[in-house]
């Protein structure tokens, strides 16, 4: 199981909106919603494209590439052109507020 | 239900994809007439062909998808159909199915030039065609492209190379007539290619190895013609259901015989953007309609409403379209930089496509305003950008 790693607090992320945070080997998105956060590996499995920059709204992020939209919470694609799912981290977020990512794929 | 799906291209996909994702009930027998496994055409003309040999790359379905229990691949090509009986007929055999969909897609349309075999005329429509054209380049430098339109120009894109020279000679009276002016002097302006407009060609001379026009002798080793393509309906056809037009469906992606379906670019239906019955080429044709077509296969049927979409990669140069217009429309710059350029297109104040180069973010949220409804001219000059115009009207 790899380490759980300090990235943010929930004061720092604004609501409805999403952060790029990079990483060694990947780079990941994490958007708050309320008192929600989730994680997506930053790459639109259709061909590739960085989601970062993608409207993000009712919890899916389209891709600006060709407008694949994933599910920010489950990574699902909801539509074409992707047919895959993105990777999703696992968070927590501790009592005051500090936000924790894991790096292995959920 | 035993449902058949004729073709195995983005429609066909995006169908299956929806109908598993929707919990289908069902086997589907999918009748690939190509010898690879399902694969993305845009990326043919694009980068693809300048910088990978590698075919699996291309891959359209992701593994648990292509090889889904529920689908039966079948690698050959149909060649009749009998609607009444449910009856699919190909050399391995005859196939009994509930429900058929077509989603045969096009065949790129091939000039004749007299001097020059039709063999030795390329063409970009499949994987097939792309290799081969990569195997044709060794040793060529004159290279000409027939056709000014969107694939014409990243052909160009992605054949530029020091040793070689690109011609693109188009008929019409200018390059890229699907866009704005503006945007199409933008694009023109970068194309690593020399463009020459109002082109008849009249034959091949073996001789000197160039093609004699109107316009002098234009040395060439390698034709590419990019001049369209037309729908593959013959197997319609033969059962009353279609037309070299390609075959009519209405709302819900339905032919006139209740077991026939027909989605993507070989479908003709009533375009609610543009009301009017007209054929589209894109993926997003290839996507929506193949979803209308699986929500009403899942018995929850909606008909066809959506905004149709474009994109186009010329080298660095990322044109996305949201809307379509009609070549005629007016046009009117919303955004100019040395990058990026935002173009309108409309007709008076109601606006019917957003031309955004290397500007994602525009293109994005034109989508989303043209999905919520119309969109007024006076209203984008007003927010000064089609982003500012979305946020004002979400808050
Ligand atoms: C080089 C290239 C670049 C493109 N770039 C873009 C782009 O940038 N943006 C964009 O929006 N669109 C682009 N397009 C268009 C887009 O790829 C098509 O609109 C889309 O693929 C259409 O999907 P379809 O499923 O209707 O047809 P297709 O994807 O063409 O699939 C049809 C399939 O049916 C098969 N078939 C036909 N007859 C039979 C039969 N009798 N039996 C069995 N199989 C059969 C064909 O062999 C083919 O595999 C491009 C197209 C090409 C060729
Ligand atoms: S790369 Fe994301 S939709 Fe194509």
């Amino acid at each position: 199981m790899s380490q759980w790693i300090e990235i943010s607090t929930l004061n720092a992320l604004a609501d409805g909106a999403y952060e790029r945070f990079e990483f060694d080997d990947v780079d990941v998105l994490v958007f708050r919603e309320g008192e929600h956060v989730y994680a997506i590996e930053d790459l639109c499995t259709h061909d590739g494209a960085e989601l970062c920059g993608g409207l993000y709204i009712d919890g899916e992020i389209e891709c600006p590439r060709h407008g694949a939209r994933f599910c920010v919470k489950t990574g699902q694609a909801r539509s074409a052109p992707a047919y895959g799912k993105v990777s999703t981290f696992p968070i927590r977020i501790h009592e005051d507020g500090v936000i924790e990512l894991q790096l292995d794929d959920a | 239900m035993r449902l058949g799906i004729v073709g195995a291209g983005q429609a066909a996909c995006t169908l299956i994809a929806e109908l598993i994702r929707g919990d289908f009930k069902g086997d589907i027998l999918v009748f690939n007439g190509e010898t690879h496994a399902p694969y993305q055409r845009p990326p043919l003309s694009k980068n693809w062909l300048k910088t990978s040999d590698d075919p699996t790359s291309l891959r359209l379905l992701p593994e648990p998808l292509e090889t889904h229990p529920s689908i039966q691949w079948i690698q050959t090509s149909v060649q009749s159909l009998s609607p009444d009986q449910g009856l699919v007929t190909t050399d391995q055999g005859t196939y009994s199915v509930d429900h058929l969909v077509l989603a045969t897609g096009t065949t790129a349309i091939k000039p004749s030039i007299p001097g020059l075999a039709s063999e030795s005329i390329h063409v970009i429509r499949t994987l097939d065609h792309a290799l081969r054209l990569k195997k044709s380049l060794e040793g060529v430098t004159n290279i000409t492209i027939i056709g000014a339109g969107f694939l014409a120009f990243e052909l160009a894109s992605s054949l530029a190379d020091p040793s070689r020279t690109i011609r693109i000679l188009a008929k019409g009276i200018r390059a890229l007539p699907q866009v704005a002016v503006k945007t199409a002097d933008r694009l023109v302006d970068q194309a690593p290619a020399s463009i020459r407009v109002g082109v008849e060609i009249e034959r091949f001379d073996e001789t000197t190895k160039a093609l004699v026009t109107n316009h002098g002798s234009i040395p060439t080793d390698l034709v590419i013609a990019a001049i369209g393509a037309q729908p593959n309906a013959e197997l319609a056809t033969a059962c009353g259901l279609g037309s070299s037009d390609g075959i009519p469906v209405d709302e819900f992606m339905q032919t006139a015989h209740p077991k026939v379906s027909a989605i993507g670019e070989v479908s003709l239906h009533h375009q609610p953007h543009l009301n009017r019955i007209q054929r589209i080429e894109s993926i997003s044709e290839a996507n929506d309609s193949a979803s209308v077509c699986a929500k009403r296969l899942l018995g929850h049927p909606e008909p066809f409403q959506t905004i149709p979409w474009f994109w186009s990669d010329q080298g660095d140069a990322k044109l996305q379209i949201a809307g379509l217009c009609d070549r005629t429309d007016e046009e009117t710059c919303l955004i100019e930089s040395e990058t990026e350029l935002v173009m309108i297109r409309h007709q008076g104040q109601r606006v019917t496509a957003i031309e955004a180069l290397n500007s994602a973010k525009e293109f994005m949220a034109a989508r989303r305003l043209l999905d919520q409804g119309d969109l007024a001219l006076d209203d984008l000059l007003q927010a000064g950008s089609v982003f500012a115009r979305l946020q004002s009207s979400r808050s």
